[in-house]
């Protein structure tokens, strides 16, 4: 290992930070690919510095998030209960379930989502939208407001299905933890078409929501040396500042071209796991 | 400031602080690796300075918990109890999954013939090669029989000299 690896590795992960922070995912999706495909690094290896990776994307973005107003903070603690326990429950039914069925399930979850939210152009704004009162909403005050710099002024918003959300997010963290993959990928879609929530919020939110997942696995993978310093070290270091860059760019792009660029890559995951189901690998190193 | 503000701008202070003092570590740590003659040995891992870049990961992996208990604190100040036990519960949750995490991996780790009852207590301490086939192991093994069997060789290490069997983790402590 040299100078010039190291500096590769840091090349990579924020180029992969910078795209991943900008949509909300963790970057360890395109990480491990990458690490394995073309750095040629062992593939338990890569996971870990993909998991230390996730983490510092989520802790790297999530600050301009929090201070920009866009992250809401009370549904993410709220959330995060049915992710973790999902996490923990995925955990436990390690092995049970065939990995191809897990693979097409998460195809057609990913199908699924790509198709809702290219349904689902317009943001919820609560001035658009009649009044609804929810007990979940109300007793846990949920509903918020944030600047929409396109628009030039706060927009509020709802949150609705808090329940449905609940589930969602249960399942995003079972999934995430039978497959070995960040879940920004899910619990996007799952803010975004089941809660109506804006698609910036919903980004914000999954990603301050990522590292909480990642914390777990990550913590057992360190205890047990799969986490090599001398490769997550740079790994991570890229991913802080690209998280930091991608969480700018967020800022300043239009909610429909993020949304698009959301849903190609929803598409392109989904046609990548199919691939899988029929036994093409094409560079998914975590599944 | 509300204080809803002041606890997303703790929150930010904290994630941001955190990870930059965590980037500072890493990247003085390979910073004093470059500087070190034996950097030409292409195996970073036996510089002393990579200890430092080390503690930088740590930290790393601490702060969405330290997050989590940001935030149970905050509420609890605030008296918004409702979203404290929220947080309380995230907390312990995210604990739990650390521990059971931590004694799965240990076990699906080791070769299978090593997950028998008594021989389970042996298998997480010792550092066994076999645990290279870690990601792949855990496809096809069940960690719920394995954790139970865990706890249950928990209680009987209790009534056992554990002096007999020295527990190795990767700091090196008891």
């Amino acid at each position: 290992m040299d100078g010039a690896f190291v500096l590769w590795l840091f090349a990579v992960s924020f180029a992969a930070s910078a795209f991943g922070g900008m949509l909300g995912m963790a970057s360890g999706i395109f990480i491990v690919p990458i690490l394995t495909m073309f750095g040629h690094v062992d593939i338990h290896t890569a996971i870990g510095a993909s998991l230390v990776s996730v983490i510092a994307c989520s802790c790297g973005g999530a600050s301009p998030f929090l201070r920009s107003g866009l992250t809401n903070v009370r549904l993410a603690i709220v959330l995060e209960t049915a992710t973790t326990i999902g996490a923990l429950t995925g955990m436990m039914l390690l092995g049970i379930l065939p990995a191809r069925y897990l693979y097409f399930l998460f195809t057609a979850i990913l199908f699924l989502s790509a198709h809702q939210m290219l349904a689902r152009r317009r943001d919820s704004v609560l001035a658009s939208v009649p009044p609804v009162t929810e007990d979940w909403t109300a007793a846990l005050r949920l509903d918020s407001i944030y600047p929409d710099r396109e628009l030039g002024r706060d927009v509020s918003y709802r949150v609705y299905r808090v329940p449905l959300g609940m589930m969602l997010m249960y399942g995003a963290g079972l999934i995430s933890a039978l497959l070995g993959i960040g879940s920004g990928v899910l619990k996007i879609p799952a803010m975004d078409t089941a809660m109506r929530l804006p698609i910036k919020v919903s980004s914000a939110t999954s990603n301050f929501m990522i590292g909480v997942t990642a914390a777990a696995s990550a913590g057992a993978y360190f205890m047990h040396g799969y986490i090599i310093t001398e490769i997550a070290g740079p790994v991570a270091f890229g991913s802080v500042v690209g998280a930091i860059a991608g969480a700018r760019m967020l800022l300043i792009v239009s909610n429909d071209r993020l949304r698009t660029l959301f849903v190609i890559v929803l598409v392109a995951l989904g046609i990548q796991m199919l691939l899988m189901v029929f036994g093409v690998h094409a560079g998914m190193g975590p599944l | 400031m509300n204080r809803s503000r002041r606890l997303e701008e703790s929150l930010a202070g904290l994630l941001r602080y955190g990870s930059w003092l965590a980037s500072a570590a890493i990247g003085l740590g390979f910073a004093l690796a470059f500087c070190d003659v034996r950097f030409g040995t292409r195996n970073l891992a036996i510089l002393p300075n990579m200890r430092v870049a080390e503690i930088g990961i740590v930290l790393f992996i601490l702060l969405p918990t330290l997050r989590v208990l940001l935030m149970l604190l905050a509420f609890i100040h605030e008296g918004d109890f409702r979203l404290a036990a929220i947080a309380g519960l995230v907390f312990a949750t995210i604990v739990l999954a650390i521990f059971l995490g931590f004694r799965a991996a240990s076990v699906i780790a080791q070769p299978y013939e090593a997950k028998l009852p008594f021989a389970l207590r042996h298998a997480v301490e010792l550092d066994v090669p076999g645990k290279k086939g870690f990601p792949s192991e855990q496809s096809r093994i069940n960690p719920v029989p394995i954790c139970l069997e865990w706890l249950r060789g928990s209680l009987l290490e209790s009534r056992l000299d554990a002096s007999t069997v020295p527990r190795r983790n990767r700091w090196g402590l008891s």
